[in-house]
């Protein structure tokens, strides 16, 4: 469903008289449906920049991403125009980043809430019965449920930011480090979660340090290092 | 996603102009005034789609030509050149360019499917009649002729816009300037509108205001599913309300993109800047 042929990224600093940095270089593989494909590595190697090339929040310098999307057909990502990747964000692909970024004033119900009536036409009743319902497994007391998450704890803000990601179950999900701030138990719960999303069908890309979850949860893991990149198990 | 509005290489010149005015202006000469003939390149070549239902940004310094392009849009200033085109089959105007309309079409035009909310509530409101009496103005003018139906409707607006019912028939140079700017808003959306412009909406507000006023524009985008632009020279209302955006320097768009990819990957030197010089 999931095909980077060559992609690369640099970054070049203007305000740094033009200074280039490396954020990844030719990376190829591939990614099945359903399949959840980790990607391991060393910090700064560059793992971030391919999850955030094909959400498209930076833009690849070369090479190809190729998505088999439900509605448009197959697209290339690094060049699909700015208002179907909004289109494709909104109906397929979710993107869980390491902080909750959200706006303020909103609860952490609401937050949640959003995407299943936005994206997949719930109704507000039935989404926020849903919303409770995850949050509950994620261990995000009720009482939290209508506070802003600014308020919280870096663990409860991280889990509300993977309700919101998966509560809508999208096609494919890129995982950036979402276990970073977890505590061992909370982690587990997510990577059940994560096995469950993908049973339903869900395609995954993630990055996640702690090998054991990584195991876990991978059917393959792509591991990157500073001069070539290959498949693991 | 279809587009709603296509604006096609909008200029403004405002002076006499001349052959050079466009070729000796722009970033990167530093300057939007025609070196040769004294006039000010305001816009120059401004090219964008509108899709229906999206919060589209415009970012830039002051006096990079943001609000001159929703200005032209809405028909407050003429073009130089430019084709402006609207796709809604409610519409019933069809025009290859509604730039060309007549001052009458425009007017109609405006009245029954464009908002505006401007920086200063003294261009969008009469400071010296009553708030509802501000939205009725705006509903005569897009045909309503029933007085109940105008106040109720208006009644309505001010709720939504968190103006006390209490207050609705004093005028808003009694308010508050974040009032102001709700009931500013009450009024752009008194016609339901297709498109509402919103120039510098939270600029000079304070925080907590600003917050308020931002709240409630996200609120009635969903509520209505309304097209907007938003022109501002704070990065953070752009993050919080839009998904893309158009960044202006010296008349010109220096670049085009999805917000978080113009927040997190800037390409072109001046939105660099723009970017790391955010607080």
């Amino acid at each position: 469903m999931l095909h980077l042929n060559r992609l690369s990224k640099h970054f070049n600093v203007h305000i740094l008289d033009g200074k280039i940095i490396q954020g990844c270089e030719g990376i190829s593989f591939e990614l099945n449906p359903g399949e959840f494909l980790g990607i391991s590595g060393p910090s700064g190697i560059g793992k971030s920049t391919i999850l955030k090339c094909i959400y498209r929040t930076y833009l690849p310098s070369s090479g190809e991403i190729w998505y088999n999307s439900l509605f448009n057909g197959k697209v290339n990502l690094a060049t699909l125009p700015d208002h179907e990747v909004i289109n494709l964000r909104q109906k397929e692909i979710g993107y869980i980043s390491q902080f909750l970024k959200v706006i303020p004033r909103v609860s952490a119900l609401e937050i949640v809430t959003e995407p299943l009536i936005f994206r997949n036409g719930s109704s507000p009743a039935q989404a926020k019965q849903r919303a409770a319902a995850l949050l509950e497994r994620l261990n995000i007391p009720a009482k939290l449920y209508d506070a802003y998450p600014a308020t919280f704890s870096g663990g409860e803000q991280q889990r509300v930011n993977i309700a919101r990601a998966i509560i809508w179950k999208p096609r494919l999900l890129l995982l950036d480090e979402p276990t970073a701030s977890l505590d061992k138990g909370s982690s587990r719960m997510v990577v059940e979660l994560l096995k469950e999303l993908s049973e339903q069908g869900t395609s995954m890309i993630g990055v996640i340090h702690q090998q054991e979850l990584l195991e876990m949860v991978a059917d393959r893991v792509y591991t990157l290092t500073a001069k070539s990149e290959h498949h693991g198990p | 996603m279809r587009p709603i509005l296509s604006a096609a290489g909008l200029t403004k010149i405002f002076g006499k102009g001349c052959a050079r005015c466009e070729s000796s202006t722009g970033p990167q000469f530093e300057t939007n005034v025609c070196r040769h003939c004294g006039s000010v390149v305001a816009c120059s070549q401004v090219t964008f789609n509108l899709y229906a239902g999206e919060i589209l940004g415009i970012v830039g310094e002051s006096g990079s030509g943001k609000s001159t392009v929703v200005k032209l849009l809405h028909f407050d200033w003429e073009c130089t050149t430019g084709v402006l085109e609207i796709h809604d089959p409610t519409l019933a105007l069809n025009r290859a360019n509604f730039f060309n309309l007549s001052p009458f079409q425009k007017r109609q035009l405006r009245n029954a499917y464009m908002g505006i909310v401007y920086q200063n509530p003294h261009l969008g409101l009469r400071m010296e009649v009553s708030s509802g009496g501000n939205i009725a103005e705006r509903l005569i003018m897009a045909d309503w002729r029933n007085l109940v139906q105008m106040r109720k409707r208006a009644s309505e607006l001010l709720v939504k816009t968190e103006i006390p019912l209490e207050r609705m028939n004093e005028p808003p140079r009694y308010f508050s300037s974040g009032m102001q700017q709700r009931v500013q808003i009450a009024k752009a959306l008194s016609n339901n509108p297709l498109i509402l412009y919103l120039d510098e909406v939270t600029t000079g507000l304070d925080v907590s205001i600003q917050a308020r006023v931002l709240d409630l524009i996200r609120n009635l985008h969903q509520e209505y599913r309304l097209s907007i632009m938003v022109v501002s020279h704070d990065l953070g209302v752009i993050r919080l309300l839009t998904k893309r955006t158009l960044v202006m320097k010296y008349g010109r768009i220096v670049e085009m993109g999805l917000t978080d990819q113009i927040l997190e990957d800037p390409q072109h030197p001046y939105t660099q800047v723009l970017v790391s010089s955010q607080l």
